[in-house]
């Protein structure tokens, strides 16, 4: 292997002024970029931490390398990847060059060919998909229009952060009546250039078209770096149908704290999947602001809170227009005294008349030790609009294990077996080849529960 | 061959349920336990399949040589004995038939034999007639009385148990249904040599078994009636 450790660049820690024309000219970005970069940095620096949530005041802001230029030649020893997650790499059975990928050992895979052949697919149709450092130099116009107009800057601490440092994500643009029918996969599995640590994508559906997109993978993936925070921003336009799927299973020391937020416009929908099994922190709350009469939207919220974990999710409705419909449908399960927040916002406003929204939250416990809360926050201005929240709380029942092992089912069989059942309804609409794993990852989280 | 009790002293919380249970579940013989309602079959059902919120005092549960109170409730189920629940209880969001392909790659040890699987399953959906969609229907979630107890008793049927305890198997049936499930009982005492104790208090069930032992409960203790009652 020919190392060339020149290719690598690594800020040094913490803030400096020069910090973000290095990166510009790392980039060779067009110089908005550079003077959104500088905005940021400023927002950033008045922006208070979260007043709610987890505690974040851990987080050394100083102790930080903002960015990381990554060469497709770094390697490290396979001997530093956590020995915990090398045995779940094995438990899962994922090929070895993914292992070393997912590890950190690797920052590309050769998987070039299929992402070319997909490519040529989609560029017969008129659909750009391609990294954000490309689409802020290919198609600056359109960029330029749309980013940051979802998120504003100044939305919180974090999405200042992004903006002024963000790095890798992904461009998505689906012409007019356009329907993608694969779906856009990020990570490993086709994009091989995305991972990073201020992730920022931008998917615009212009009228009458769809697409559905995918990030994440259900393998554990591990960074060095501890703060990842990620904005995500979606325009669906009239009549368009835009899905959002998201499996994420950072490494446990990982603070995961990203934005997420829609505009769905007349008679489009949105339909957010949001799967949060890793990470240490996890602060994330898709939103849906339903602008346009007729816009609809749902967001299927799941998460995993093990030993030490902490996962605040959620999402937020905001209906702005009559006739806009949301649904939400929350899942957590908590073991090993971990502990899985619902967050959730509806609003419905006065002039969303004739509207509707139903919130279902449920949360399982595995044992005493783990905690589940429910914070939700509804208002429903519309006299003529419907605003619906069920919320419960369920331990695995003793009955149903007797009558599993009863039949021969060990307690992880039996236990992992209610638990994805109790999971059934999310896991249905995730794409068949991440259920199988997540499947399996289960039937691994509930071996090791019975295990100790 | 047989399963045998002896001795058996069963608390729940500081209640004594079973002060006294010695009685033999013989390989290829139909037992029937009869007793009032809240007389304590059930917990006693419960507790030879190895419910861990049931305290055992005293006592042992012995098929061969092995002792199956130290046993958790799969491997009670691997040594060869089948509990059929009075009340099966839901499983939402599991299906029949990834229920019982679990349940059967556990209890058959043959992972490969999934084929041999499918056909008697087909075989003895139709003897129970239950169609081939209740295969997708979610484990006892809106069961009729009747289709919870048949789902028992085609788990009977595909896994072929030693022994097998049956609590009121006969109620929610209708009287077709009776009479088929009573054969399959005889079946496979006779034919697989299936040792079996029948809870139960329906008269019109015994006499279509015509049982060979008769056990009554009382007060928290098990006694032989050898005499059966008409």
């Amino acid at each position: 292997m020919n190392l060339k450790t020149s290719n690598i660049y690594t800020a040094p820690k913490g803030f400096s002024p020069q910090l973000i024309d290095t990166i510009s000219k790392f980039k060779n970005e067009p110089a908005w970029v550079n003077d959104f970069r500088k905005r940021s940095l400023e927002v950033f620096f008045k922006k208070p931490l979260p007043s709610f949530g987890p505690d974040l005041s851990k987080i050394n802001f100083d102790d930080l390398s903002y960015y990381v230029k990554p060469s497709p030649g770094e390697v490290k020893k396979w001997q530093d990847v956590d020995p915990n997650i090398g045995r779940i790499f094995e438990g899962l059975g994922i090929p070895k060059f993914e292992q070393e990928y997912l590890s950190g050992l690797k920052t590309q895979l050769e998987s070039d060919i299929i992402y070319g052949s997909i490519q040529k697919e989609l560029l017969d149709k008129g659909v750009i998909f391609c990294s954000m450092e490309e689409a802020v130099k290919k198609h600056s116009d359109l960029v330029k229009k749309y980013l940051g107009t979802v998120v504003p800057i100044a939305d919180n601490k974090f999405s200042a952060l992004n903006s002024a440092f963000f790095s890798g994500g992904s461009f998505v643009y689906v012409p007019n009546n356009i329907v993608v029918d694969k779906p856009l996969q990020t990570y490993f599995r086709i994009n091989t250039v995305n991972t990073g640590q201020f992730e920022r994508t931008l998917i615009i559906a212009e009228p009458g078209s769809k697409v559905h997109y995918i990030e994440g993978c259900t393998a554990p993936n591990f960074s060095s770096a501890n703060l990842h925070a990620a904005v995500v921003e979606i325009v669906a336009h009239e009549n368009s149908q835009v899905r959002y799927t998201t499996i994420q299973n950072w490494s446990r020391n990982v603070y995961n704290l990203v934005t997420k937020r829609a505009q769905v416009r007349r008679n489009a929908s949105l339909t957010w999947t949001d799967a949060n099994i890793g990470s240490g922190i996890t602060m994330k709350y898709p939103a849906s602001y339903l602008l346009e009469e007729g816009a609809t939207a749902s967001l299927l919220s799941l998460a995993i809170a093990d030993k030490g974990q902490q996962i605040d999710s959620g999402g937020k409705m905001l209906h702005l227009a009559p006739n806009t419909h949301s649904n939400i449908l929350s899942k957590s399960v908590s073991l090993n005294g971990g502990r899985a927040s619902f967050r959730g916002l509806v609003n419905i406003d006065q002039q969303a008349s004739k509207s509707s929204s139903k919130i279902n939250c449920q949360a399982l416990l595995i044992d005493n030790l783990s905690q589940t809360d429910t914070y939700p926050k509804l208002v429903n201005a519309s006299f003529n609009s419907s605003l619906e929240h069920e919320a419960y709380v369920s331990r695995l029942s003793a009955e149903q294990m007797f009558y599993l092992m009863s039949r021969g089912l060990s307690e992880p069989e039996a236990s992992s077996m209610l638990v994805l059942g109790f999971l059934e309804p999310i896991l249905k609409d995730i794409p068949l080849e991440y259920s199988v794993e997540l499947n399996r990852l289960m039937e691994l989280v509930m071996a090791d529960y019975y295990e100790k | 061959m047989s399963l045998i009790v002896k001795n058996l002293k069963i608390n729940i919380g500081e209640k004594e349920v079973i002060k006294n249970a010695s009685f033999e579940i013989k390989s290829g013989q139909i037992t029937i336990l009869e007793g009032p309602n809240g007389s304590g079959k059930s917990t006693l059902a419960w507790t030879l399949g190895g419910f861990p919120d049931y305290k055992v005092e005293s006592g042992s549960v012995r098929i061969n040589q092995q002792d199956l109170l130290k046993l958790k409730p799969n491997q009670i189920a691997l040594s060869g004995l089948f509990l059929s629940f009075q009340n099966p209880v839901a499983l939402p969001n599991i299906t029949v038939a990834e229920f019982l392909r679990n349940a059967y790659r556990q209890l058959s040890g043959k992972l490969s034999s999934l084929e041999e699987f499918a056909d008697s399953l087909e075989k003895w959906l139709h003897y129970l007639k239950l169609p081939i969609s209740f295969l997708d229907r979610a484990m006892n979630e809106d069961f009729s009385g009747g289709e919870k107890k048949k789902l028992e008793v085609l788990q009977l049927l595909l896994f072929n148990p030693r022994y097998a305890i049956l609590d009121e198997i006969d109620s929610g049936l209708d009287k077709e249904s009776l009479a088929s499930i009573a054969a399959v009982i005889k079946m496979l005492a006779r034919n697989e040599k299936t040792g079996f104790l029948l809870i139960t208090h329906y008269q019109k069930f015994i006499d279509l078994i015509k049982p060979q032992i008769f056990l009554t409960i009382k007060n928290g203790i098990i006694k032989n009636s050898n005499e059966p009652k008409n």
